[in-house]
């Protein structure tokens, strides 16, 4: 999987408690969480992130 | 004991995990100024210090009034604990790595957020904050990092119960995040943290010194 290709949820009316942002973290989480899969290591680097 | 009850008199598990503490500073001051405010005002910084955590793979394990204490899984496979000493194998290095590095990430963003969120920079001009503790009031906060083992299970009773993590580990990382004051910084890692983050992340950190901390008699 390349972690450059991630698309936000097929689902975009999903809608958290409070707002937008929530949504926002936790398509963040997926992208970052995806660096820990085996195949995705190799593409990450910490400046990036930083 | 009926179907249903809840029983809370269970082994934990020891596991690993990277476990965060931080705290913010003149807490006390902030409730006698701010009194019913003071929800808002600490809700606001919790927003900021889980959603970041949560984005870089962490969890909120507890609130606990001025301070959050925040918790990176480490998976079974990654490493092997030895039962008696407690010494850990490292097995999956890349992954405790970059796991290790979200960590620090999650708290750097979150000192970022804390300078810059609009909501919080308010607060510096918060004349009963102003009043209370002085001209140049605005949030801050200690943060502190370390790995270890831990025993993960339930505390409590039927009446009030809560998962958490106990372990010198986790006093560790409480500790580290109170000397932040002492050294004049606003976050400190323990060696064996730096030790498995990705060499990127490690040319942005520095050796700030080497101590021994309350509770413990091994100099970090």
């Amino acid at each position: 999987m390349n972690i450059n290709n991630i698309t936000p949820p097929a689902n975009k009316d999903i809608k958290y408690a409070n707002s937008d942002d929530r949504l926002d973290v936790e398509l963040k989480r997926e992208i970052n969480m995806e660096y820990l899969q085996e195949e995705n290591m190799d593409q990450y680097n910490a400046d990036v992130l930083l | 004991m009926n179907e249903g009850d809840m029983n809370v008199m269970l082994d934990g598990k020891k596991k690993c995990a990277i476990f965060g503490f931080c705290d913010i500073w003149n807490f006390t001051d902030v409730t006698v100024a701010l009194e019913e405010d003071t929800m808002i005002f600490v809700n606001t910084i919790s927003e900021l210090v889980h959603s970041s955590v949560y984005r870089y793979g962490g969890s909120a394990n507890k609130n606990i009034g001025e301070a959050f204490l925040l918790v990176w899984n480490i998976p079974d496979d990654c490493y092997h604990l030895n039962q008696e000493t407690n010494q850990i194998t490292w097995k999956k290095e890349n992954y405790i790595s970059i796991l290790a590095d979200f960590a620090v990430l999650s708290f750097v963003k979150t000192i970022v957020k804390i300078n810059k969120d609009p909501k919080i920079l308010d607060y510096k001009n918060d004349s009963r904050l102003v009043e209370m503790i002085g001209p140049d009031y605005q949030v801050r906060m200690g943060f502190g990092l370390h790995i270890g083992w831990a025993i993960e299970g339930a505390i409590g009773s039927e009446y009030k119960i809560d998962a958490s993590y106990l372990s010198p580990n986790v006093n560790m990382a409480s500790r580290l995040e109170a000397a932040c004051k002492q050294f004049g910084v606003k976050m400190l890692l323990s060696d064996v943290l730096y030790e498995r983050l990705t060499p990127e992340m490690k040319k942005y950190c520095r050796n700030i010194d080497r101590v021994t901390v309350k509770g413990s008699n091994k100099p970090i």
